[in-house]
């Protein structure tokens, strides 16, 4: 066994007179587990030689022991095992509690579908959606609408949405406002307007084609709001801060609906992440600087492969596809 | 190393121990046999054993992290709560005198942490800041001798009447009123004194504070990985 360290210089240690070379030394020393039992037990004889402060131990221990009376006094409640007849005697209660309890369960559970009428559309999938209340939805691929079957267009009218979506809201006699909510940190409320909602992964924006809409967010736990003018662009970032811009033709963010695509300047990058979310095809460039490569004009395509062929074409540039996995190359 | 390592226990105690009375393993071993069987026989008894042991020279162990006789008592009795809590007798592998010096100094040092990166006006430490549990290697175990050293140095380099004022009010319990009563002093200065001890000892320990705790959050992360 390493003798190499002794009690000595243990005790020279603690008092702070080692050397920096002995500290090496403990140090090699006590990578051995039952060295380090040594260290504690000189540590502990150390301590008592030297002894800084008096406790009163008896008076510590006392109050230790009560402490743990009571916690065990606390717990022994949820010890006590039931009388044996427990379940015969109660018999009809458990039964009439197990039915609530099953029936409050299956309502849980499926209170989703209960409550609200899910729409929801696959990629490549455009849906429009007549409301209760007359109002319009588009819901572009790859989204998801839902709607209150009880009470809408009596009291609110509340959707969620998840994805993209263009509305045209009717407006009612009585003022009604209409709220959409997302699950990013922002709503859009409004009377009635057409206006365009994207709420997807990577960003959210909301843009507004007619009317006026009211936007409540929130930045870290401030709620903000913000009122939109038509032709505005707004722009929640990940920490979800908003920026508006104005934009000259609004309805290029909403002409996903006649399945046209219009692009100006836009980099192929974000035109690659755009066919993801709606086509669910994954695209890579072989080399980065393609992918900075910009692209303009308004296109018609029905499904991904159009749009591919379009963009190659343009670019006069190749793909690969393999199932869902697209490769750009030149 | 020989098979005799006699207090490397698991759950259960081992019925037949190998004691060979010539190694120092086998002295470890033995010193905490009584306190051991007594755990054995009734948990009670062997906490009690274990608690008058061990209480005072924990208590003064903690106080040079610590600097105050109260916060030292209170990080020693929570340690053995914890023991009791989690029965920690039945789990061990080390002795006893192993797990409550280094339980000790894992809360002592989770504690200063918390003293000296909050400056704020928080009475209650959250719980878990005080239990986050740090591994255990030779550097760490180093650096708790040099963190006290260093706490113990920047005491002594106070000036007297500074240095009296705060251990009057860590040691001695005593309200600042009472303090500036005792010495004929204004109360403001009482206050100043102990402002300015703290700010020395933070001084002092801030980037070692800082580094001890970087150091530690790596082997964490080792660990968790």
């Amino acid at each position: 066994m390493d003798k190499s360290v002794n009690k000595n210089i243990l005790f020279e240690l603690f008092s702070g007179r080692a050397t920096p070379l002995q500290k090496k030394l403990i140090e090699q020393w006590l990578l051995e587990p039952e060295n380090r039992e040594l260290y504690y037990e000189w540590l502990d004889e150390w301590e008592n030689q030297f002894i800084q402060i008096l406790p009163n131990t008896e008076d510590a221990l006392q109050k230790s022991l009560q402490k743990i009376a009571q916690n065990e006094a606390y717990l022994t409640p949820i010890f006590v095992e039931p009388t044996p007849n427990f379940f015969q005697q109660n018999f009809r209660w458990l039964a009439a509690a197990a039915v609530v309890l099953l029936v409050s369960f299956g309502v849980f559970i499926t209170r989703d579908y209960i409550f609200y009428k899910n729409y929801q559309t696959a990629f490549g999938e455009i849906q429009k959606i007549q409301l209760p209340d007359g109002s319009q939805v588009s819901l572009n691929a790859n989204s998801a609408l839902k709607v209150a079957r009880f009470g809408f267009g009596t009291k609110t009218r509340e959707v969620f949405l998840t994805g993209e979506a263009s509305f045209s809201v009717k407006h009612t006699i009585d003022n009604q406002r209409f709220i959409v909510k997302t699950d990013k940190n922002f709503e859009v409320e409004v009377l009635g307007t057409e206006f365009n909602v994207y709420a997807r992964q990577k960003e959210a924006k909301v843009v507004l084609n007619k009317g006026k809409v009211k936007l409540n967010y929130t930045v870290g736990k401030k709620a903000k709001q913000l009122t939109m003018k038509p032709g505005d662009l707004v722009t929640f970032n990940r920490i979800g801060q908003a920026k508006v811009q104005q934009i000259e033709q609004p309805q290029n963010y909403s002409a996903w609906q006649e399945h046209r695509f219009v692009f100006e300047q836009t980099p192929l990058k974000e035109v690659a992440t755009m066919i993801q979310e709606n086509f669910g095809v994954k695209i890579e460039f072989r080399d980065e600087a393609l992918s900075q490569r910009t692209i303009s004009g308004a296109f018609h395509a029905e499904n991904a492969d159009e749009l591919l062929q379009v963009i190659s074409e343009l670019l006069e540039i190749n793909f690969n596809r393999q199932d869902n996995n697209v490769t750009f190359f030149e | 190393m020989s098979e005799n390592v006699a207090y490397a226990f698991n759950g259960n105690l081992p019925k037949i121990r190998v004691v060979d009375e010539h190694s120092v393993q086998g002295k470890i071993a033995d010193a905490e046999v009584f306190i051991r069987q007594a755990f054995q026989e009734d948990a009670k008894k062997g906490y009690e054993l274990l608690f008058r042991r061990y209480h005072r020279a924990l208590c003064s162990h903690a106080v040079r992290f610590v600097y105050s006789k109260e916060v030292a008592e209170d990080i020693v009795g929570d340690v053995f709560l914890t023991f009791w809590k989690n029965q920690v007798q039945t789990k061990i592998t080390t002795s006893f005198r192993s797990y409550l010096y280094a339980s000790v100094r894992n809360r002592a040092y989770n504690y200063l942490q918390w003293e000296f990166k909050n400056d704020s006006d928080i009475d209650e430490i959250p719980e878990n800041v005080l239990n986050q549990v740090l591994e255990e290697t030779p550097q760490t175990m180093l650096q708790y001798d040099e963190l006290f050293l260093k706490i113990e140095h920047s005491i002594t380099s106070l000036p007297p009447q500074c240095q009296r004022v705060f251990l009057m009010s860590r040691f001695e319990n005593k309200k600042n009123k009472e303090i500036a009563e005792e010495l004929e002093i204004a109360l403001k200065t009482v206050e100043a004194h102990i402002m300015k001890a703290l700010s020395q000892m933070r001084k002092s320990l801030d980037g070692y504070l800082v580094s001890l705790f970087i150091f530690l959050i790596f082997s964490n992360t080792d660990f968790s990985l």
